[in-house]
């Protein structure tokens, strides 16, 4: 049987701010099939930007538990096979970009299987000397083109916008070719016309057999995407939905959830306290 | 008219000589994020290893490149005590800076080595006026053997930068999130990047023991203000110059600021400016050139892409 692309089980983190340690995950399950879009839902402080952050290996992971990457536990991957399995989108565009480079060197640099690797040795060295060349005349402007951003081929990233940023980060995972990709919040600071063209471009990767894992805070976005959804809060998972329960999931029953299981955390919080 | 040609001939080959060093700043600072102190290092270390090679005996040809050559060494120490230990860029380059002040002392056997009546790299080309055949004051032999160096270093530098390795090293410096997220090894390219630099400040130093017919171990001190004001120069007088590349602005702004500055420097000199205030003017000129560049609007600043 095919392994999951991520599987966590009973996964437990702690990170000290304000000099006491405090609890981000306790006890997180989550599985996530390969080819599907799992969306994550659940209030700020609910763990979901740590998952993340444990995933992509910018939070070092101390905690217990066991989380697997393509079947492999995630505490002996190192950055590089790290790179080749995921891409992750950020919230802000801006983190995820270099502002100094054109959008051309932002593709060349993404773009993982460069057309002349069929190409005989000349072509290939001539790609690896002047890539920047081969930028102009190959399927990047085409590429941007199809998504409005031809005019900015030999633009400094700097001068684009927020949304159009935010586009050529995913249109960069396109060129990544990479299995997984896991985005936090990625359209909360972008409009609605290059949030479509986001999602759009979501569809295609997946559609193509990209697996997505997606943070979000827009409900209607969750349910209106995606094959899977898994609701979490304080730390662990409170609910999963696939197939069927996943297409007919509604914004208000997920809010219900998130809202009965702050009223069962607290109270369940008031009775340690007393 | 006569001073004017002066000033050129001795500005000329200062620049020219300083060039490979501040192209190194310009790298390293620009593309890489990395304001090097160890530059102050790796320039004596060039001269001192240069100066080695000329004292056994050696070719001057072959001086050039084990002096260059020798630079690798504080780039690769300073890199990995910033990349694998985690302290501080600037930290990294004066711990360097310091610990090859005493190394150089070492190799040198004390604190400075003439190397008079020993051959030079730059005066393969003999000049017109050393035959007696002329008026002429300019040293054009050594003028272009040097423009020939520099100008192989400088064609060598911008076409990297404009390949895969190049474009790397340049996200590495943009924003290490991004290198990272596309594969690259940040750390490693960090530590290699500043190789390279430190080599291109050693080619200067060993080109200065050579010109000046000496290596001397304090001949680093101060040269890492010094590349700050020529490529601050050098990015003024390109911004008029409408809109390049970000590889070919930050080589050309190298080697145009390397040269203006030492044609102003021996212009105040040669007017009546005591050599004792030469650091006193060069950190007003650093500030004026700064506060020039910081000053402009914001939009200007993010299309010139620095």
């Amino acid at each position: 049987m095919e392994c999951d692309v991520v599987l966590a089980t009973g996964v437990t983190h702690q990170y000290r701010a304000g000099g006491r340690n405090v609890d981000a995950l306790r006890g997180l399950t989550l599985s996530v099939p390969r080819g599907s879009w799992t969306m994550l839902v659940g209030r700020s402080g609910a763990g979901k930007s740590t998952l993340l952050g444990l995933l992509s290996g910018q939070i070092e992971w101390y905690g217990t538990g066991e989380i697997s990457l393509e079947g492999k536990s995630l505490r002996v991957l190192d950055g590089s096979s790290r790179a080749r399995m995921l891409f992750q989108v950020r919230q802000d565009p801006l983190t995820s970009t270099a502002p100094d480079l054109t959008v051309a060197e932002h593709l060349v640099l993404a773009d993982s299987c460069p057309e002349s690797r069929q190409k005989s040795w000349i072509h290939r060295a001539r790609d690896t000397c002047f890539p920047l060349r081969s930028a102009h005349t190959g399927s990047f402007s085409s590429l941007l083109r199809e998504h409005g951003l031809a005019e900015y081929l030999d633009a400094p990233v700097a001068e684009l916008s927020g949304g159009e940023r935010q586009l050529l980060v995913l249109l960069l995972a396109h060129l990544r070719r990479v299995p997984f990709l896991i985005l936090d919040e990625p359209l909360s600071n972008v409009d609605d016309v290059h949030a479509r063209r986001c999602l759009e471009v979501l569809h295609r990767l997946n559609q193509a057999g990209t697996t997505i894992l997606m943070v979000t805070h827009d409900l209607h976005v969750a349910c209106a995407h995606g094959d899977r959804l898994a609701c979490v809060g304080a730390g662990r998972t409170l609910a999963e939905f696939a197939g069927a329960a996943k297409n007919e999931l509604a914004p208000s029953r997920l809010w219900e959830l998130m809202e009965t299981a702050e009223i069962n955390i607290s109270s369940a919080r008031g009775a340690v306290d007393a | 008219m006569n001073e004017v040609s002066v000033i050129l001939d001795v500005g000329l080959c200062a620049g020219m000589i300083a060039a490979p060093s501040v192209l190194a700043m310009a790298i390293a600072w620009r593309c890489l994020d990395f304001p090097d102190l160890g530059i102050e290092a790796a320039v004596p270390f060039g001269a001192a290893a240069a100066s080695l090679v000329l004292g056994a005996g050696g070719n001057p040809m072959a001086a050039l490149l084990v002096g260059s050559a020798a630079g690798v060494v504080p780039g690769l120490l300073t890199g990995s005590i910033h990349a694998c230990l985690g302290l501080p860029k600037l930290l990294a380059g004066v711990l360097v800076a310091t610990l090859f002040y005493s190394v150089n002392l070492r190799i040198m056997g004390g604190a400075n080595v003439s190397l008079l009546g020993k051959p030079s790299f730059l005066d393969v080309a003999s000049d017109p006026d050393s035959s007696g055949a002329g008026a002429a004051s300019f040293h054009v032999g050594r003028l272009i053997v040097l423009a020939l160096v520099l100008g192989i270093v400088t064609a060598f530098l911008w076409t990297m930068l404009r390949t895969r390795v190049g474009l790397r090293l340049q996200a590495v410096g943009s924003n290490p999130d991004f290198a990272r997220s596309v594969g690259v090894p940040t750390r490693a390219y960090v530590v290699f990047g500043l190789a390279a630099t430190n080599a291109l400040g050693a080619m200067s130093g060993a080109l200065l023991a050579m010109h000046q017919g000496f290596a001397d171990v304090g001949m680093g001190f101060g040269v890492l203000v010094v590349t700050v004001a020529s490529l601050a120069i050098g990015e003024r007088l390109l911004s008029v110059w409408g809109r390049r590349s970000r590889q070919f602005r930050c080589v050309a702004s190298a080697v145009a600021g390397a040269i203006v500055y030492q044609c102003l420097i021996v212009a105040a000199l040669r007017f009546g400016l005591p050599a004792t205030d030469l650091k006193l003017a060069t950190a007003i000129l650093v500030l004026v050139f700064m506060y020039a560049q910081f000053r402009r609007p914001a939009a200007l600043t993010a299309q010139r892409g620095y």
